[in-house]
C-alpha cells in the first residue's frame, strides 16, 4: 500500500462488516443455531413469527429458557430455516474459499511460469486454458460435477480448475508488464536463476491483480455453488447450502410459503455484494 | 409486519400469475366438450412392448386409444367421489361373451360385431391373433404383452420364447374359429387369465392398420406405434401427438359403447406440479394429475375446483437390497423398520391423504390376507438390535455407508424429499450412517430393473396392475430363476417360490388363497419390502367434471368422464 491515505466509504464498513459476520457464522454458526439443520422437526411448512413478536420471543429464548421459535420458519421438510441459513454460511463459504485458493494458488504459479518463460510449450499450454475458458463456466461445471459426482470435493476441483485460468491471465499480463523492468534486469545481472527471478521477484510483484479478483471471485463461486445446488447438481440434501434451499422453497412460493426460499436468496445477495464490495475496495486502494 | 407478508405474497402471485398468463395454456379451453388435462409428460410412446410402457403417461395414452377383450365392471355399490372397480367381476368390451373349457383350458370369446376402429376397419379375430402374434415375437423393447400372457399362462407364452427364436412364432394357443370367435389355450389353469387380458399390457390392435404402417425391418410396426400413432378400437383417435409438448385425442364417432361425452382431451406437458397447481387455479385447464399433496389440499380451497380421491393401490415403501451387505441380515432391516417415522409422514409427508400401509398388498386387492405386524418401533428398539448385531456406535456401521446411501426419484423431490429427510432424520438417532441420494428417473428405473443393484430406496413408483395378490407376488418377490422380472431388491426364499408354483395352478379359491396368505407371512416376516404409507390417487378437476373412476393403471379413462353444461 502507498503512503496515501486509505478511504473507506460507508458502503465500504458495510461490505465489511457483513463479510466479518459471514466469516464468523462460517467459523462459529454451528454452535449458535437452535436446532440442528439436518433433522427434521414435527413442525412443517411453518411461517416466522411477525417481527413484531421477536423482542417477547427473544425474551423468553433468553431469560424464560423457553426453546427457541423457528425464526425464519421451517421448510417442507419441517427444517429449520433460521438454523440452515446460518449452517449454509459453511458450506457455500468451505467451496467458495477451497475452489479460489486452489485456482488462485495454480492460476498465479502457472501465471508467472507462462508469462516469464515463453516457448512452444508454455504457448501451448496458454492456449490450453483459453480453450476451458471458451467453455461457459456453468454449463462446464454441471457437466464436470454430473461426471464426477456430487461431493464437494468434486464440485471444489470443477470449480477450481474453472477459475484457474482467470487467475493465471491476470497474472501473465502483470508479468509481460513487469520482465523487461529494470530490477529484472539488476538481478539477472547479479547471477539469480530464471527460476529464482520468478520466483522471488516476479511473483511478489504480480499478485496484485490477483489480490483483487480473489475476493471477486468469491462472490462468484458462492453464486456458482448456489447455482449448481439449485440446479440439482450441488451438494446432496438435506445439507445446508443456500441454492439448494431457494431450489427446495422455490415450489412452495406458489403456495404461500415465501419463507424457504427468500431467506437464503437474502443472505446469497448480501454475501456476494459484500465481498463485491471488499474486493472494489481493495482494487481503489491498492498500490500499483 | 402481517399486512407487509401479504403484500409480498400478493405481489408474488401476482408476478407468477402473470407470467403463467402470457404462456400457452389457455388455449381452447372453452371450447365446449373439449378439456385440457395437465400431466407431468405427455405420452413418450404408445406401444404397450416399447421403451416407453412403463411410464403412466404411456400407459393413459394406450388405454384410452385401444380397448381390452373384457374389464371389470365399475363397482355401483361405492358410489364415492371416485368409482372403483368390482374385482369379481367382469364384462364384456371387444369380447361380448366368453367360455372356459376346464377340460381343455381353452377359452372361447365371441367378439362384438361392428366394431369400428378409428381408421374404420371392423374388429374380427384376425385382430386378436395378431395381438397376441405381436406379443409373442417379442420384437418390442420390453415384451410387456409376452410377460402378461406368460403371467397368465397362455399356452407357448413360456421363458422359451426368450432364448429360442423358433419358439417366438404363434401356433394354435390363439386360434381362429370363425370371424368373431377365437379360443385361446392355457398351459395350466391360473386365476391370473382373465385379470391379465384387462390391463394396458393386452390391447388390441386394429391389425389392418399396423399392417399398412409396418416394414420389412419392422414387421409389427414398432416404430409407428412407438412415434406415430396407435390403431386401436378404442373410445378415443389420435388427432395430434408432439412428444414432450401436446398430446390430443377426439371421440370415435363409432365407439361400439357410445361416442364419449367429453370430445376432445388435449394432454398438456406441464413438467413442475407447481406449475401445474398455478394453472388449475386460474382455471386455464380441466384436471391436472400428479401434484404434491400439499398442492391438492390448497387446490380443493379454491371457488370451482374439486379434488377427487381414492386409496387404490400408490403406496410408499423402503426397500433394502439382499444382496448389498448389511441388508441381507434380518435383525438390520428389522432395526431399520424399527426407525420409520410413520405418523410424521402421514402427517406432514402427505397432509394426512395416506394411511399407514400394513401390508404388502395394495388394500383394494383380493387374493391374500398380508398383515404387516409391527414388532418392531422406536429408535431404542433399533439400538438394541444393533447392539445385538455388535454394532455399539455409529461408526461400527460406517463400513456401511454406500449402503446407506437412501436413493429416491429426484423428479418426485418435491413429495419424497421431506419423507426421506424425516427417515434419516430418525434412523442417523439409532445410529445408521445414512445419506441421502436423489437420482434421475432414468438412472433409478435402470439401477432397480436392470442392474438391480440400488442398495437402499425409498419407492413410490410400484403398483401391480393384475389385480391380484398372487400377481404381486410374480412380480416383485419370486426369485429371478423363478420368473420374479421385478424383484428389485433380490429376494429369494426356495418356499416362497415353491407355495407360488403350487398357488399359481390352483384351481381352488380357497386354496390358493391360503398358498398366498402364507407366502405373504413369509415376505411379512423377512421384510421382503418394508411398507410405509398407502397414499390417495387424486386429480383436481373443474367442479363440472364427473365421472372419475379408478383403474389399476392409475390412468383416467376420459371415456367415463362428464361435463356439466356450467
Amino acid at each position: 500500500m502507498s503512503d496515501k491515505k486509505i478511504k473507506i466509504s460507508l458502503l465500504d464498513i458495510f461490505g465489511f462488516i457483513i463479510t466479518g459476520a459471514v466469516i464468523f457464522l462460517a467459523i462459529f454458526g454451528e454452535f449458535i443455531v437452535p436446532y440442528d439443520p439436518t433433522m427434521v422437526t414435527n413442525t412443517v411448512s411453518k411461517g416466522p413469527p411477525p417481527f413484531s413478536s421477536w423482542p417477547s420471543l427473544l425474551w423468553d429464548v433468553f431469560v424464560n429458557d423457553l426453546p427457541s421459535p423457528h425464526w425464519f420458519g421451517t421448510d417442507s421438510s419441517g427444517l429449520d430455516v433460521f438454523s440452515r441459513t446460518i449452517a449454509a454460511v459453511r458450506t457455500d463459504l468451505i467451496i467458495a474459499f477451497s475452489a479460489n485458493i486452489i485456482s488462485a494458488s495454480l492460476g498465479v504459479f502457472l501465471g508467472v511460469i507462462l508469462g516469464y518463460f515463453r516457448n512452444i510449450l508454455t504457448e501451448a499450454l496458454l492456449r490450453l486454458f483459453d480453450l476451458l475458458q471458451s467453455f461457459p463456466v456453468f454449463i462446464t461445471a454441471m457437466i464436470l460435477v454430473a461426471l464426477a459426482g456430487r461431493t464437494w470435493v468434486n464440485i471444489i476441483l470443477a470449480m477450481s480448475l474453472l477459475y484457474t485460468p482467470i487467475y493465471l491471465r491476470l497474472t501473465r499480463t502483470e508479468v509481460l508488464s513487469l520482465v523487461n523492468r529494470g530490477f529484472i534486469y539488476a538481478s539477472r545481472v547479479s547471477g539469480k536463476t530464471e527460476f529464482y527471478i520468478a520466483i522471488r521477484h516476479i511473483l511478489p510483484n504480480a499478485l496484485g491483480p490477483s489480490l483483487v479478483q480473489f475476493s471477486i471471485t468469491i462472490g462468484f463461486a458462492i453464486l456458482l455453488t448456489a447455482g449448481l445446488s439449485f440446479v440439482g447438481a450441488g451438494v446432496r440434501p438435506p445439507t445446508p447450502e443456500w441454492g439448494s434451499m431457494i431450489a427446495s422453497g422455490a415450489g412452495q412460493l406458489v403456495l404461500g410459503d415465501w419463507w424457504p426460499s427468500v431467506f437464503p436468496g437474502v443472505a446469497t445477495s448480501l454475501t456476494v455484494f459484500a465481498f463485491a464490495v471488499c474486493g472494489n475496495f481493495i482494487e481503489k486502494n491498492y498500490d500499483r | 409486519m402481517r399486512k407487509i407478508n401479504t403484500q409480498i405474497y400478493q405481489l408474488l402471485m401476482f408476478l407468477i400469475f402473470s407470467f403463467l398468463s402470457s404462456c400457452s395454456v389457455q388455449q381452447d379451453t372453452n371450447t365446449k366438450d373439449s378439456i385440457i388435462y395437465l400431466t407431468q409428460d405427455v405420452p413418450v410412446g404408445l406401444n404397450n412392448d416399447g421403451p416407453a410402457a412403463s411410464i403412466p403417461e404411456s400407459q393413459i395414452g394406450i388405454v384410452n386409444l385401444q380397448d381390452a377383450l373384457i374389464d371389470y365392471a365399475i363397482d355401483t355399490d361405492n358410489i364415492g367421489e371416485v368409482r372403483s372397480l368390482n374385482f369379481e367381476k367382469f364384462e364384456g368390451r371387444l369380447a361380448k361373451e366368453w367360455f372356459f373349457d376346464k377340460k381343455n383350458l381353452t377359452w372361447t370369446f365371441k367378439l362384438r360385431e361392428n366394431v369400428i376402429s378409428c381408421a374404420g376397419n371392423e374388429l374380427t379375430a384376425d385382430d386378436i391373433i395378431y395381438t397376441f402374434a405381436r406379443a409373442k415375437s417379442v420384437t418390442g423393447a420390453a415384451p410387456i404383452g409376452w410377460f402378461l400372457s406368460s403371467v397368465a399362462s397362455i399356452k407357448g407364452f413360456d421363458n422359451e420364447v426368450l432364448s429360442n427364436p423358433g419358439a417366438r412364432k404363434l401356433g394354435d394357443e390363439v386360434k381362429k374359429i370363425d370371424r368373431y370367435t377365437v379360443e385361446i389355450k392355457q398351459s395350466a389353469p391360473n386365476k391370473l387369465f382373465l385379470p391379465a387380458l384387462s390391463t394396458f399390457g393386452i390391447r388390441v390392435f386394429d391389425s389392418i392398420e399396423a399392417k399398412k404402417n409396418s416394414s420389412e425391418e419392422d414387421p409389427w410396426s414398432h416404430n409407428y406405434i412407438n412415434n406415430i400413432s396407435l390403431p386401436g378400437f378404442g373410445p378415443y383417435c389420435l388427432e395430434s401427438w408432439s412428444k414432450g409438448n401436446e398430446f390430443i385425442i377426439k371421440a370415435n364417432k363409432n365407439y361400439y359403447r357410445g361416442e364419449p361425452r367429453i370430445k376432445r382431451v388435449i394432454f398438456k406437458r406441464i413438467p413442475q406440479s407447481s406449475n401445474r397447481f398455478i394453472i388449475m387455479r386460474m382455471h386455464q385447464a380441466d384436471i391436472a394429475y400428479g401434484l404434491t399433496p400439499r398442492e391438492f389440499n390448497k387446490l380443493s380451497e379454491f371457488n370451482g375446483i374439486k379434488v377427487v380421491g381414492i386409496t387404490g393401490n400408490q403406496n410408499l415403501f423402503l426397500h433394502m437390497n439382499f444382496k448389498t451387505p448389511p441388508f441381507n441380515n434380518l435383525n438390520i432391516r428389522r432395526a431399520v423398520a424399527a426407525t420409520i417415522p410413520y405418523k410424521w409422514i402421514i402427517k406432514n409427508g402427505y397432509f394426512n391423504q395416506a394411511s399407514i400401509w400394513r401390508s404388502l398388498v395394495p388394500s383394494r386387492y383380493p387374493g391374500a390376507e398380508s398383515k404387516f405386524d409391527l414388532k418392531w418401533n422406536g429408535i431404542d428398539k433399533a439400538k438394541e438390535i444393533l447392539n445385538s448385531e455388535g454394532y455399539f456406535s455409529p461408526e461400527d456401521l460406517l463400513v456401511y455407508k454406500d449402503s446407506f446411501k437412501l436413493s429416491y426419484v429426484s423428479e418426485k423431490e418435491d413429495i419424497l424429499a421431506p419423507i426421506a429427510t424425516a427417515i434419516r432424520t430418525e434412523m442417523r438417532k439409532a445410529g445408521f450412517p445414512v445419506e441421502l441420494d436423489p437420482i434421475p428417473l432414468t438412472q433409478y428405473g435402470d439401477r432397480q430393473l436392470v442392474k438391480r443393484d440400488l442398495p437402499f430406496a425409498i419407492n413410490s413408483e410400484e403398483k401391480p396392475i393384475v389385480v391380484d395378490a398372487g400377481y404381486a407376488v410374480q412380480l416383485f418377490f419370486a426369485s429371478a430363476d423363478a420368473g420374479g422380472v421385478n424383484n428389485m431388491v433380490n429376494y429369494s426364499n426356495r418356499k416362497v417360490d415353491g407355495l407360488w408354483a403350487k398357488a399359481r395352478v390352483s384351481e381352488d379359491e380357497e386354496e390358493r388363497f391360503k398358498l398366498i396368505t402364507e407366502i405373504y407371512q413369509y415376505l411379512e416376516e423377512d421384510i421382503a419390502w418394508l411398507p410405509i404409507a398407502e397414499y390417495k390417487t387424486r386429480w383436481g378437476a373443474k367442479e363440472n367434471i364427473n365421472g372419475f373412476v379408478w383403474y389399476p393403471d392409475n390412468g383416467i379413462r376420459f371415456f367415463d368422464l362428464s361435463m356439466d353444461s356450467k
